[in-house]
């Protein structure tokens, strides 16, 4: 009992128990590390694909690339995500965290995974990229690292799922869980699905690294890596579609339209949104034309229809809680006299229509069986995925980041007025970097390859300039996105250690 | 307190179905796994040599 | 949740709107694409 102490916090009321919110600052800080790691290789990367340019030798294109991959797909993201889940528990719930040395035992599991995962890399033992296809073999400490992390999330879901336990029996909400934390729990449920398939995959894979088992077949596999690998970026939906609603509240005190419809949605989610990651083995032997369709189709779009529904309701929820301000005048007086400048509002309009629009439109599409064919492989898929993951995902991110450096670390956000550019410039930058990506693929560009045009390999292929030119636009708008993603860390950092106190 | 009875017996099954998380986690993780996980283990489990492998001479 | 009628989201509507046109769009000029690549019978 002395070990709960609480602070209430002047602004929203919540009660915030203090181990949950050093845990919750932990995790933060060091989503953030990873995010300056990988979006420093990414811009060398993006100068690298940018053919007039070609920063990096093949080497290191592929061994930055692996890193990239790992920092940014699973390491900045799943910290950050450890953060919201204490957070959506113990603070929005007004609870103590169940298990406080449980959470630590997460973050250094994480944090050692990582690290091992990344030293690896950085050592040339795991040239096999983030998708590790057997039988491309790393050094076993690589698949080793990947494990301990996966672990430590683990734990952190089960930290989470212990606080609603913790919290529903000493009776600190009523009724149902808040929206946020209902959708916190459907990340949280993906993770648990997508870690159990990644340590399916990765323990006999580590075995087989370390010569203890003969053989992996590959594609089974290719099965499982994807059963964690797409899941993955799952969980992130469902949390970035949590923190929509959460940042509509706090940017403009939108209110869902109709709870149930969205609860439903996110329901569907945690039924189906994990099957379609049949989308990475379609065009791969061994399934059956039913097993691609039922799975890629989220279960007869179903999970798609759950999109659907999000996708009206937060603009909804906002529309009408400007409406209720009295900007009332035609269809959009709203739009225009919402706090722009607010860069958590910007951040997530951008996370919207980013994701949304470039992102959602492109992967059902380029999941689509037929047409996959000739998506496959090509720039296309990293230009989708940049534009969900990049400009959605971590968008929203950066947006609640705005407020969690005031609520959680009590710290007023360092140079106000930049911080109202960066969403524009990371979310623009990015958005027009996918665009660009995704039409240099359609004309048949290669991911994954160090030079388009085949050096020294058997077969030279000339694009041509249109070509050319767009990925001279990918590479000058990586530069602008990750000035963007410099100014967010710059800021973040600036505000840790300089910004002003508040509420203390 | 009327009030409060009135709302307890309002609650529909739907909500009751939401509200149980631990129910919800069970269906996720079941539903993932046997359409996706175990059927797809069972298609290449059963997967027969392709006709065009030449038998080596 | 009751609305006034000043309160209901017309322009989310349009906004909606545009995106299912512009999915379709996407959608039909990828088949339309594929179908002049892959050709059947």
């Amino acid at each position: 009992m002395s070990s709960w102490n609480y602070r209430t916090c002047p602004t929203t009321g919540f009660k915030v128990h203090n181990k949950a919110e050093t845990l919750i600052q932990f995790n933060a800080v060091t989503s953030i590390v990873f995010l300056l790691v990988g979006g420093i290789v990414g811009l060398t990367l993006a100068l690298t694909r940018w053919q007039a340019v070609h920063l990096l030798n093949d080497e290191w294109f592929y061994r930055f690339l692996s890193l990239h991959g790992i920092a940014m797909l699973v390491a900045w993201i799943v910290f950050f995500e450890m953060a919201v889940l204490y957070f959506a528990s113990a603070v929005i719930l007004n609870s103590r965290l169940a298990a406080p040395w449980v959470g630590w035992l997460q973050y250094l599991l994480m944090l050692v995974g990582g690290a091992l995962v990344a030293v690896m890399i950085l050592t040339g033992n795991a040239d096999v990229m983030f998708t590790s296809y057997v039988p491309l073999k790393a050094h076993h400490l690589y698949y080793l690292g990947i494990i301990l992390f996966a672990v430590g999330a683990i734990l952190g879901c089960v930290v989470f799922f212990a606080t609603l336990v913790v919290a529903k029996h000493e009776k600190t909400y009523t009724g149902s869980l808040p929206l946020v934390t209902f959708g916190a729990a459907a990340a949280a449920i993906i993770a648990i699905i997508t870690l159990s398939a990644g340590a399916i995959v990765f323990i006999p894979t580590w075995l087989w690294a370390a010569g203890i088992i003969p053989v992996m077949d590959s594609e089974v596999y290719r099965l499982l890596f994807w059963g964690f690998g797409h899941s993955s970026q799952q969980i992130n939906v469902a949390a970035m579609v949590s923190i929509w609603y959460l940042l509509a509240t706090l940017t403009v005190g939108a209110v869902p339209l109709n709870e149930k419809v969205c609860r439903t949605a996110f329901v569907l989610y945690i039924l189906f949104i994990c099957i379609a990651s049949e989308h990475h083995l379609l065009v791969d032997p061994g399934f059956s034309a039913a097993h691609k369709t039922w799975n890629t189709g989220y279960f007869m779009h179903l999970a798609v229809l759950a999109s659907m529904i999000h996708a009206f309701s937060v603009p909804a929820a906002t529309e009408v809680a400007l409406r209720k301000q009295g900007h009332t005048r035609g269809a959009f007086e709203w739009l225009k006299k919402a706090p722009w400048g607010n860069p958590g509002f910007s951040s997530l309009v951008l996370s919207v229509v980013g994701f949304g629009f470039l992102g959602g439109i492109t992967g059902v599409i380029y999941g689509t069986e037929q047409i996959n064919i000739i998506a496959h492989n090509n720039l296309r898929i990293p230009g989708h995925f940049h534009a969900t993951v990049v400009a959605g995902t971590t968008m929203a991110f950066m947006g609640i980041t705005w407020y969690m450096l005031p609520l959680m670390f009590r710290r007023q956000v360092v140079a106000p007025k930049l911080a109202s550019l960066q969403p524009w410039l990371f979310g623009g930058g990015m958005m027009m970097f996918s665009t660009a990506m995704m039409f240099a693929g359609g004309f048949g560009v290669s991911r994954r390859s160090w030079d388009m045009n085949g050096v020294d390999g058997p077969f030279q292929v000339n694009f041509g300039p249109i070509v050319d030119l767009s990925l001279a636009v990918m590479g000058i708008s990586g530069v602008v996105a990750a000035l963007g993603g410099a100014i967010f860390c710059l800021l973040a950092v600036a505000t840790l250690l300089f910004g002003k106190k508040v509420n203390a | 307190m009327a009030h409060d009875d009135d709302r307890d017996k309002k609650i529909s099954y739907w909500e009751v179905f939401y509200d149980d998380i631990f129910l919800l986690f069970f269906l996720g993780v079941a539903i993932t796994y046997i359409l996706f996980v175990v059927w797809g283990l069972m298609e290449l489990g059963t997967a027969q040599p392709s006709p065009l492998l030449k038998p080596n001479i | 949740m009751d609305l006034k009628p000043e309160e209901h989201p017309k322009g989310s509507f349009i906004l909606i709107m545009i995106f299912f046109i512009t999915f379709s769009l996407f959608y039909l000029l990828n088949w339309k694409y594929l179908s002049e690549i892959w050709l059947v019978g």
